[in-house]
Formats: C-alpha cells, structure tokens, sequence
C-alpha cells in the first residue's frame, strides 16, 4: 500500500538528541536509525526516554542539542509534507463514525488530498481486510479490527515513518498476528517503522531491528537475532521454579551455584551447557527445604537479552 | 481539512439524537415556558392576585371595592374580607400577591387635608414587594376614575379651608353638584362609560422610535437563544479533550493539519450550530405568537451571526484553557450562566440594580440581546445595531485566536 517516492535512504536519523525536563534528562544525546523498510522495535523499562524519543520525532518534543531527520526533514517540515504517520497506543478514532468515515476524516486530516481520499480509503480497506465492514459504526467492531481501523487511519497518506506505540496491546493472538502481517506489508513497500513497546516477545516477531532504551538512551541497536547471539553467545538458559518462600539456605545454594533471580519468582543461570549434577543439585535443594516445581531449559530469546543488557547497564551506572 | 472536522461534528450530532434533542428541542421548549410566564409577570398581561379587606362598609368604601375588582389588572382571589387581618394571612400564606385594606380609623375617602392615617392601606410581601407598588397605583388609579366627586369634595374642602373661603351658599351648591355628580358615576359606571370619571393624566403609549422592536415574546426569544447558543457550545468545544485523550489530537498533529485545524472546524461547526438554534427559536417565536417578521433580515442575520461567532470563540477559549472535559464543562456552564444571569436571559436587565446593568455589558447575552432589539426596529442602521454586532464578532474573534494560540502550545513542549 505505501508508496515510497523521496530519496533519503534512512526514514529516521536521531543524532545525540538531548533534553533536559524537569531537572531529569528525558533523553540524554541519544542517537537511532531506522531504515527505508525496516521494523525497529524500541525497547525499555518505564521511565527509559521511549515516549520523550518518540515525541521529539514527531516534533512535539524540543531538542535541548541533537537533530531528528524524518525522510532527511525536519520534523516540522515532514509533518507539513505528511512524510510521518502516528498510530497512538488507544484507539484514536471518532466512536461514533463508521469504519470508512474515520478513515476519510483523519486521511484528510492527515494530508491526503480530496481527489485521492475516495481511492485511498478504499485500498485502505481493503489492504486491512475491512472492505466488508467499512459502514460499521467504530463501536461495534472487536478489539482488534479497531486495532486495524487505527493502523490504517496512520498510513492512509502514505508516510516515510511511522510510529506506533504498542500497536496490540489488548488484543489476542490471532488479532497479534494479523496486526504484525500488516506492519511487515507496509516494511515490504518501503515504509519505515518505529514500535514502542514494552513486550519483547512481539517485538522479536515483528521487528527486523529492536533499539534498547536505558536512561534517556538508545544503548543498543541492533539486528534481533545479532542483539540475542552477542547477548548470550551460545549459551541456553536453565530456570527453576520454586514453592514459595524460598528458605535462605535453598538461596544461598543457588547464588553459589551462579544462579540469579529473575524477578518472576524463579532463578536463572545461563551457559554454555545444563550442569552436569543437576540432579543432585535438586536433591541438595530438597534438603535446603525448597521443592522444585518447573525446571526448564529454553533458547536464548530477545527478552532475556534485553533483561540481561539492562542488567548490565544498570551495574554500569551504579558502578 | 477544516470540512472534515465540521462533517465530523455534524454526523456526530446527528447520530446523537439527545443532544439534537438538547440542541434545538429544549431551547423551543424553554422559551415558551420563558414567554408565556414571563412576559405575563413583565409585560402587558400582568394580573395581581389581590385580596380586598373593607372594615368601614360606607358608600364611598364600597365604591371603591367596586372599582378594584373592575380593574382589569387586578384580580381579586377571595370575596372582600372584614378585616385586615384576615388580609395579612393571605398575604402572609400566598394566597395573594398584596392587599388593600380600607380601614378603620383611617380619614375619609374625600378628606384630603384631615388628620389621621391614610384611608387606604396597602399589604405587601418582602418577596414580592414590587407588588405593593404596583397596587398602590392601582387604587389612585380606581380612586380618581370611580370616586371623582369625593376627590372633588376633598379639593373643595381644600379651597374652603386654606385658600378662599366659600361661602354658605357656594358651600351648599357645591354639595349638590357633587352629590350629583355621584349620581350620574355610578350611572355611567353600571353603563360601562366614563361618565364624569376624572380624566387621567397619564396615557402609555410605546414610544415611536421602538415600533417593531423587541416585545416581550421577542424579547425572550432573544435572550433564550443567547442562552442555549452558548449552552450548546460547550459540548462539541470541550470535546476537543476527549480527542486528545484518545489519540486523534497527537495523530492530526503528526499531519500538515495540526491542531490548528481541530480548532478551526469547530469553531466553523459550532457557528453553523449556533445560527440553526437562532433561527428555531425565532421562527417558532414569530409562529406561535404571530409576531410580525422583522422587516430587515439582514441586521437580524448579523446579530444572529456574531452571537454564533461569539459563543464558538468563547467556549473554545475555555475548553483550551482547561485541562479536561470536565473542568472545561464545568467552567464554562459557570460561566454561562452567570453571563446569562446578568445579561438579561433570564430577567430582564431593566429590573436589575443599575450596578448590575451596568456590570451585565459584560455579558455576550446582553450585546446579543441589545443587537437584537436594535436589529428588529424600524431602521436598524441608525439604531445603531452593528455595534453589538462588532463587539460580538470580536470577543469571538478574540476567543478563536486565544483558542488556537493555546491549543498550539499543546504541539510543542
């Protein structure tokens, strides 16, 4: 559906882009790229700059130092252009309009031109599967084909970036799914996308690229798959679930034995290999008085990488 | 793009049948409930409810008993009592609105210069204290009208006494003269004509320059549409905060439109809205009242247009000056109704403290208003009636920008 015509390769540069709010560093000279068709995925703990970054983008956020290029615009300049698209994280649109209404509204708002609006809307539709319900009322369609209705109404005028904050939060897996098969058509065409989100898991299945945001700054981007192997190497990952409380002498056997909590009430230890004497490490534990009820050996994947690069950033600073 | 805004509201109006209902069904409704009891309280169809105790039971008592229930403005709610107490308690439960007391011990109905209490007495409620004025200008009225040979009597004892003395004879041929002229009163009374009644020295007429202005329907019709002109505003202006709370403001403002446009649609709808609601009102009014139409539409069309103007401009400046739905729905009805209250939309200024009139210009409602009465007369250019005109188009003006400066300060932090 989006038809990319302008020539800048990146559809967004940010370049040590600072800002100072509040006497806190919302965003402390951090720098980000996305790609002409590319998904990168931002992210983050809460309070890590994701919100500030994605607004200095879309220029509602001042920059104290830095620049943020949009299609190789500044932000004001591509949002008079209408090379960004925004899909906010709550359904933004008009409760009481049908399905086609909303999109003619906001496509118009959004710089579509009148003659092509008709046209627009209709390919809209239909490249999201919503042709038959486009004279539904917003109200009665389901939580995910509002989801849908909000993706469209941020592409319609075929922008160079788009930015999307948790896209699916609160819908379900087949709705995820279809969601995610749309961010990679307009990623197909040429579209750059920037998701915000606080779920690893999608962003390891949307996203080409994810950015890990710690303090005001991106810490890392890269490739998923190169961000996991530099994070955990060749090494798996054993967890233990326990009966809860966890008697201390059960912890301390399991510090010692370089295993670490991992915040859900279960203990992790990461390697090359499974320890060979973890049977009789269980029996140890049993003895410590602690009944194991999970032992489970996963692939490293993108949300223990990110856990583990916060991790470590945060012993970075505290050091 | 402001089009589309204005298709968004329209549909979303339409689609919401209480607030059309809200919009153009109860400002009808309200107004005639407005004109049909106020205009009977302010204007030409006034009747006090009035009670009538005679404790004298003379002649010149009963006559004038007589001649109060035959005023036309009054109207007598219980048969004449005995007593001014009995007078008081209905005055006191509500029963009447003031009474009239001829009393015991007061002079005679013909004695101008005696001593003693006034004859008459006139009992008034603290909440409805104006209609002790009015009565007691009723009862002169009567008085001169029914009772004119024992005014007359009164004014010859006058003479007699402190002027020039009468002699016996001049005395007696007074006597019977006025004895006669009582006579041919009651006659010409039972006949319905005025006989020798005294001549009044007041005749109310409406004063030339104001033929065709505002009468109290229309006066209504004006002050209800100022009202609900701005009642009707705050809706689809502090709407603007349930867009940012979903997400189309931070949407449109990714786009070349901007918030500027939000803005500015609204303000184009809420005009839109605002001329409809005048024009329900006033045709109703012209329709149910029979008033004639105003012979020049176009001053009426201004005046219609600039309180549009002026109430999307003002409810747009407070919805973008609070912080959400509620705060700038709460405002701005505060607001409205204290401009209501002291422009004249629910009382008539001219009954208010001069103090208060002269603080009502204030008021979007006491322009419109003004505007009106000033459109609807004869010649509405010399009347002066696009001043009114002017300073609603500019507090609207002025609410618009001060709307969209804001709203703007929201693209940027």
């Amino acid at each position: 559906m989006p038809n990319m015509n302008d020539s800048a390769r990146e559809a967004l540069t940010v370049k040590d882009a600072a800002r100072r709010l509040d006497g806190r560093d919302v965003l402390a000279g951090t720098s980000l790229h996305v790609g002409r068709g590319s998904i990168v995925g931002l992210l983050g703990p809460n309070g890590a700059g994701k919100t500030s970054l994605l607004r200095a983008v879309a220029g509602r956020l001042r920059l104290d130092a830095g620049e943020v290029r949009i299609a190789g615009l500044a932000p004001a300049e591509a949002r008079r252009q209408a090379r960004l698209g925004v899909v906010p994280q709550d359904i933004a649109l008009y409760a009481h309009l049908t399905v086609e209404e909303n999109l003619a509204v906001l496509g118009r708002l959004s710089g579509v031109p009148p003659a092509s609006l008709r046209a627009r809307v209709g390919e809209g539709l239909a490249w999201a599967g919503l042709a038959d319900r486009a004279d539904a009322v917003v109200t009665s369609l389901s939580g995910g084909m509002r989801r849908r209705v909000n993706l469209v109404a941020g592409t319609l005028h075929q922008p160079a970036l788009l930015l999307l904050d948790e896209p699916t939060v609160g819908v379900d897996t087949d709705a995820r799914a279809r969601l995610h098969a749309l961010l990679r058509s307009l990623r197909d065409a040429g579209m750059g996308v920037l998701i915000a989100t606080h779920d690893a898991d999608e962003a390891s299945a949307v996203c080409d690229e994810v950015a890990v945001m710690c303090g005001g700054r991106v810490v890392i981007q890269a490739p998923v798959a190169e961000l996991v192997r530099d994070a955990f190497g060749g090494e798996r990952e054993l967890s233990l679930a326990f009966e809860q409380p966890l008697p201390s002498a059960a912890a301390l056997l399991l510090q010692r034995e370089q295993f670490r909590p991992s915040g859900d009430g279960r203990w992790v230890r990461r390697g090359s290999g499974l320890p060979r004497h973890l049977d009789s490490l269980q029996q140890q534990l049993q003895d410590a008085g602690a009944r194991v009820t999970e032992t489970r050996v996963s692939e490293p994947h993108l949300r223990g990488a990110v856990a583990l690069i916060l991790e470590q950033h945060a012993g970075q600073h505290a050091a | 793009m402001r089009g589309a805004v204005v298709r968004t509201l329209v549909l979303a109006l339409w689609r919401d049948r209480g607030a059309l209902v809200m919009s153009f069904v109860l400002p009808v409704v309200v107004f005639l409930v407005f004109a049909a009891i106020l205009s009977g309280a302010t204007g030409d169809e006034l009747r006090l409810r009035i009670v009538v105790a005679n404790e004298n039971r003379d002649p010149l008592s009963a006559r004038l008993v007589a001649a109060l229930a035959g005023d036309r403005s009054l109207r007598l709610v219980a048969p004449v009592l005995s007593s001014s107490s009995e007078a008081d308690a209905a005055v006191a439960a509500g029963t009447a609105d003031a009474a009239v007391v001829l009393r015991r011990g007061g002079r005679p109905l013909d004695d101008l210069i005696g001593d003693g209490p006034a004859p008459v007495l006139v009992l008034t409620h603290p909440a409805r204290a104006v209609a002790g004025t009015i009565l007691g200008g009723a009862v002169q009225r009567a008085y001169f009208a029914a009772l004119p040979d024992a005014a007359l009597r009164g004014v010859v004892s006058l003479i007699d006494s402190a002027i020039v003395e009468l002699t016996e004879a001049q005395r007696t041929e007074a006597d019977a003269a006025l004895d006669e002229m009582a006579v041919n009163v009651g006659r010409s009374q039972a006949q319905g004509t005025p006989g020798d009644a005294l001549l009044s020295l007041v005749e109310t007429q409406r004063s030339a320059q104001s033929r065709g202005a505002l009468d109290q329907v229309t006066y209504y019709a004006a002050a209800v549409a100022a009202l609900f002109v701005l009642l009707s505003a705050v809706h689809a202006a502090s709407s603007l905060h349930d867009d940012r709370a979903s997400g189309i403001v931070d949407r449109v403002m990714a786009g070349p439109a901007g918030v500027a446009a939000l803005i500015d649609g609204r303000a184009l709808f809420l005009m839109g809205q605002g001329a409809v609601q005048v024009v329900v009102i006033f045709a109703v009014a012209w329709a149910t009242y029979a008033r004639q139409w105003p012979g020049a539409l176009w001053a009426w069309g201004l005046i219609t247009v600039a309180l549009a103007a002026a109430s999307a401009g003002l409810t747009l400046a407070v919805a973008c000056v609070c912080r959400s739905t509620r705060q700038a729905q709460a405002a701005s009805n505060v607001l409205i109704l204290i401009a209501s209250a002291i422009g004249g939309s629910m009382v008539p200024r001219y009954l208010m403290p001069q103090w208060l009139q002269t603080t009502g210009w204030i008021s979007p409602n006491a322009w419109a208003i003004e505007g009106y009465s000033r459109a609807l007369g004869p010649d509405p250019l010399r009347a002066g009636s696009v001043l009114p005109a002017i300073v609603l188009l500019a507090v609207g003006v002025a609410g618009w920008l001060l709307a969209r400066r804001t709203a703007t300060g929201w693209e940027t932090e």
